[in-house]
């Protein structure tokens, strides 16, 4: 009798861990307040990452939705976090109606093993959540001494993956030169001698019309890089826009031609 | 070229597999290898080897300054040039690694083409040096390395050479060109001051050869490697991450991506297996004592540990590194060879004659 109470409890234990064990993401701030008490669907949104990332200071990430939506309805925000860096913002994507499909790819910076949650929210206020474990072998924060004379942007660059076709999406490309500087030091604290520098946001406009906003924060790679959809239903100008938190401007921009 | 492979990234692979082949080859050949240079001019005062290892460096040198010049490749941006000189993990390391190389009887580079002749020495000293390597790299040695590299980091004007020419009024490119230039004469003048290194080719053709490898190295990463906006990591030969990133990679290949380093070390296996093949020069071959057993597990761990901490080996500082004119380069080749010469005065003495 005891002994099968005891089985009983160990399997409920097993239970209980394997249904608690992908619900991580509940336990972290930054997710749950991104949320608010938003319910997320656990399917649609699809995150590829490497199983094992051999250099934490930059791992390749790219988020895409696979699911369906309404009518009218498309991907208004993209959030990714590292819940166990020193602080889990990583980057957060605001998309308009002209960067879709939403397929989105960026490095970024984990400081150990853990799990990279992505949240994607509609604009008819869907929330879809997914997440993805990643063994880290090399922690992103063994970084040696910075730079101090690297500290500006430089050498901007942007470029479409194909050729441009009215309604069909196009694969761009942007990187800027930057060491994304987080200010703090191997044990996760800041270390007052050091100041944080970081390109702080990334905004894409087609013919002055919004395509994109990218915030990035200390979880994204130095120079930092991204890849996104475009669909353009007409001829134009592609313009990027980054901006570093000295307010500092840097552009590069790109006919779109069909 | 970009044709021939589907990627920017596997063309990097490859050329590295056949980077690696051709220098398992050369140095089998030539039996190319720092440590032998220096007891050989130690002990026996035979300085031919060590007078291949200067010529490597002097050809190393101009050719990747030359390259660089050429490509427009920007050789500072190196691991070999940190942005504080981290100076006393350089030394230290250099004479860890230098220490280690004589306990073990070779470097991570000859262990590698020992390995292709059937030694089974080497198979043992390098599992222990790549799981020493990442040990320091990322491991429980790691902070360790950052105390170590904190303790005195000066920021410098410049992060190579051109720290002593800029105060002559100089500029960078010019000065350069000038340090190359009067370095690779000093070198080459020196090894080819020898009749019995003139007339042996395997030493001198050797050097030269492999001299050429280092660019063609930099050649690969940087030419080949370039893209706007996945660039390959810049490296050349160098033999101590590397040997751990290949232990890793036959642990963890499902979920991790092929590095250059990688298939230049394979390669390196391959192209001394052959060669010893042909010249009917393979044997296998194990240790005679435990003590000899210990010294390659010792020398193996040293180098291992001194090899990242010095940020390269023989090859890594000694010519790629070199090669970029880095300051940290001459710190940890210093301690390289200091640290032989301490080995061969204490613990090794006569008995790594042979």
């Amino acid at each position: 009798m005891i002994f099968r109470s005891l089985l009983a409890a160990l399997a409920l234990m097993f239970v209980m861990s394997t249904a608690t064990a992908d619900q991580r993401w509940q336990r972290v701030e930054a997710v749950t307040q991104a949320l608010d008490n938003r319910v997320p669907e656990l399917e649609g949104l699809s995150l590829e990452l490497p199983l094992v990332a051999e250099d934490g200071s930059s791992v390749s990430l790219s988020v895409s939705f696979t699911g369906s939506l309404e009518d009218g309805e498309h991907i208004e925000k993209i959030r990714l976090f590292a819940p166990g860096n020193p602080r889990p913002e990583v980057a957060d994507i605001t998309l308009g109606p002209l960067a879709s499909p939403a397929n989105i790819a960026t490095r970024i910076r984990l400081s150990e093993t853990q799990q990279v949650v992505a949240l994607a929210i509609t604009n008819q206020d869907r929330a879809f959540l997914t997440t993805r474990d990643v063994r880290v072998t090399v922690s992103g924060c063994l970084v040696g001494g910075g730079d101090a004379s690297a500290m500006a942007m430089a050498n901007p660059r942007l470029a479409l993956a194909g050729s441009a076709r009215p309604g069909q999406p196009v694969t761009v490309r942007s990187l800027i030169n930057h060491p994304m500087e987080t200010g703090l030091r191997p044990d996760g604290q800041a270390d007052d001698s050091i100041e944080q520098q970081l390109v702080e946001s990334l905004t894409a406009t087609l013919n002055d019309e919004p395509v994109l906003t990218a915030r990035f924060f200390t979880g994204t790679s130095a120079n930092p890089y991204l890849q996104f959809q475009l669909t353009p239903e007409e001829e134009g100008e592609l313009k990027l826009a980054w901006q570093d938190q000295k307010g500092e401007q840097m552009e590069a921009s790109q006919a779109i031609k069909f | 070229m970009g044709n021939l492979f589907s990627d920017h990234l596997s063309a990097v692979l490859w050329a590295g597999a056949l980077l690696g082949v051709v220098y398992g080859m050369i140095a089998q050949w030539s039996r190319f290898c720092l440590l032998r240079g220096l007891f050989n001019r130690w002990q026996q005062n035979d300085s031919r080897r060590l007078r291949a290892f200067a010529l490597a460096m002097a050809v190393a040198l101009v050719s990747s300054q030359w390259l660089a010049w050429q490509a427009g490749i920007n050789l500072t941006r190196t691991p070999y040039h940190p942005g504080n000189l981290p100076v006393v993990a350089l030394i230290v390391g250099g004479l860890l690694f230098g220490y280690g190389m004589a306990l073990a009887n070779a470097c991570g580079a000859r262990s590698l083409v020992l390995l292709g002749t059937g030694n089974l020495r080497s198979l043992l000293v390098l599992l222990v040096l790549g799981i020493a390597a990442y040990m320091t790299m990322s491991g429980v040695l790691a902070e360790f390395r950052l105390w170590m590299e904190d303790l005195y980091r000066p920021t410098l004007p410049a992060t190579d050479l051109t720290l002593v020419t800029a105060p002559l009024g100089l500029d960078t490119e010019t000065g350069r060109l000038v340090l190359a230039g009067l370095l690779s004469l000093a070198l080459t003048a020196w090894a080819l001051s020898s009749r019995a290194f003139r007339t042996s080719p395997r030493d001198w053709l050797g050097g030269l050869l492999i001299g050429l490898l280092v660019a063609a190295g930099w050649w690969i990463t940087g030419v080949l490697g370039a893209d706007d906006f996945d660039p390959v990591r810049l490296a050349s030969l160098t033999f101590v991450a590397p040997v751990g990133d290949s232990l890793q990679y036959l642990m963890l290949s499902t979920g991790t991506s092929l590095r250059f380093g990688v298939t230049v070390v394979a390669g390196i296996v391959a192209g001394s297996f052959l060669v010893a093949l042909l010249t009917r020069e393979f044997v296998w071959q194990s240790f005679t004592s435990p003590g000899h057993n210990g010294r390659a597990i010792v020398g193996g761990f040293l180098m291992g540990v001194g090899g990242i901490m010095s940020i390269g080996c023989t090859l890594g500082q000694g010519l790629s590194g070199f090669s970029t004119l880095a300051i940290s380069s001459f710190l940890a080749l210093a301690g390289i060879v200091a640290g032989s010469r301490l080995a061969l005065r204490f613990s090794v003495g006569s008995s790594a004659s042979h």
